[in-house]
């Protein structure tokens, strides 16, 4: 994702914009015509998959231009052990405007952490200890487990039965992407160009 | 254009085959409505998501089959060139249903693609899709009956 962080650094003005309704765990423009959402568990190998090779794509070409606003929804899956921890984990450091590292490192080291569940010491590496203190304070806070659930229950009313699955809207119109062609960013941007011609 | 089948029209079977033959038309043109009115691609991610062709191919398929559908769809409501047009919608159904009983043996996780984006593959879908067939193969039944029909000696009077 350091490619997002290059990209975005061209979106000043949008990423000063005041908190969002997404708890910091939102990019670009909100005002983009095309909204992008992403239901997503960091335990999920698609979803590492898809964070690692399609989203920085989509956020240079699409919402670092301020064409697309990128939501990321948390999906923790019921089989996934450390899945609901890694989203509370990753939504705490949202709140302190930490969301890309901690999401960037998690997907990045989910082979390790997925086995030992290691999951504060993983996010040790992005976080001052003054953040790390304040992270554990905010993980049982309201405001760390409601976005997590708000973005479980959309999630299931789509419904969503697969991750990642990534909700595209526009002009409202709602288009639900999954499966293994969500892997081949040619149809997303071409998806997305035809969208926006 | 010819809605009855002529020579079979007056026995239920022939009725039954000619209606079918309308109904899986209209079926054809809607789906390809659906799939024309969303980007090509969107189709693209579903036909690509079988994993069964290359990019390449799946960009070729995305973009043609729909108006292959609609004129498929067309043929059948119009009742002209029946025999090709039953043989065609029943091929192209049997292939839909041997992708997607693959694809649900495999255990895939995707997007039927059948009517436009967003149908997730499900047992519906594929008794769905086993019901058209089935009617597509008795029309096409009947229609080569009809046209072996049409060279009996007749009696004019």
């Amino acid at each position: 994702m350091k490619l997002c962080i290059a990209a975005l650094a061209a979106l000043l003005p949008a990423l000063a914009a005041p908190p969002d309704a997404h708890n910091g765990a939102a990019i670009g423009d909100p005002n983009a015509p095309v909204l992008i959402e992403v239901f997503s568990d960091f335990q999920c190998p698609g979803c590492k998959r898809f964070h690692d090779e399609d989203l920085p794509l989509i956020v240079k070409d699409y919402v670092a231009t301020g064409k697309a606003y990128l939501v990321y929804k948390y999906f923790p899956l019921p089989q996934h052990t450390y899945g609901r921890k890694a989203a509370e984990l990753v939504c705490a450091c949202a709140q302190i405007g930490k969301y890309e590292p901690a999401a960037d490192i998690l997907f990045a080291k989910q082979g390790a952490w997925s086995l030992d569940g290691k999951l504060d010491e993983t996010l040790a590496s992005v976080l001052t200890p003054s953040e790390r203190k304040k992270v554990a304070a905010l993980i049982k806070d309201p405001s760390v487990q409601k976005p997590i659930d708000r973005d479980l229950a959309e999630g299931l009313a789509l419904p969503v039965k697969s991750t990642p699955t990534v909700l595209v809207t526009y002009k409202s119109r709602k288009y639900p992407l999954f499966g293994e062609g969500l892997f081949n960013y040619r149809w997303i941007q071409a998806t997305l160009d035809d969208l926006l011609k | 254009m010819t809605f009855l089948n002529k020579s079979l029209n007056k026995t239920p079977a022939g009725v039954l085959a000619s209606v079918l033959r309308v109904a899986l038309g209209v079926i054809f043109v809607y789906a390809a409505w659906l799939k024309l009115h969303e980007p090509w691609a969107l189709f693209a991610m579903a036909i690509d998501s079988y994993q069964v062709l290359p990019a390449w191919a799946v960009e070729v398929v995305a973009r043609a089959l729909p108006w292959f559908e609609l004129l498929l769809g067309t043929l059948l409501i119009a009742g002209v060139w029946r025999k090709p047009a039953t043989i065609a919608a029943s091929l192209l159904l049997a292939l839909f249903f041997g992708l997607m009983v693959r694809a649900m043996a495999k255990g895939m996780q995707i997007d039927c693609g059948c009517f436009g984006p967003g149908e997730r593959l499900s047992w519906t879908t594929l008794l769905r899709d086993g019901a058209l067939l089935a009617s597509s193969v008795f029309v096409t039944t009947m229609a080569l009956r009809s046209a072996r029909g049409t060279g009996q000696v007749t009696c004019p009077t």
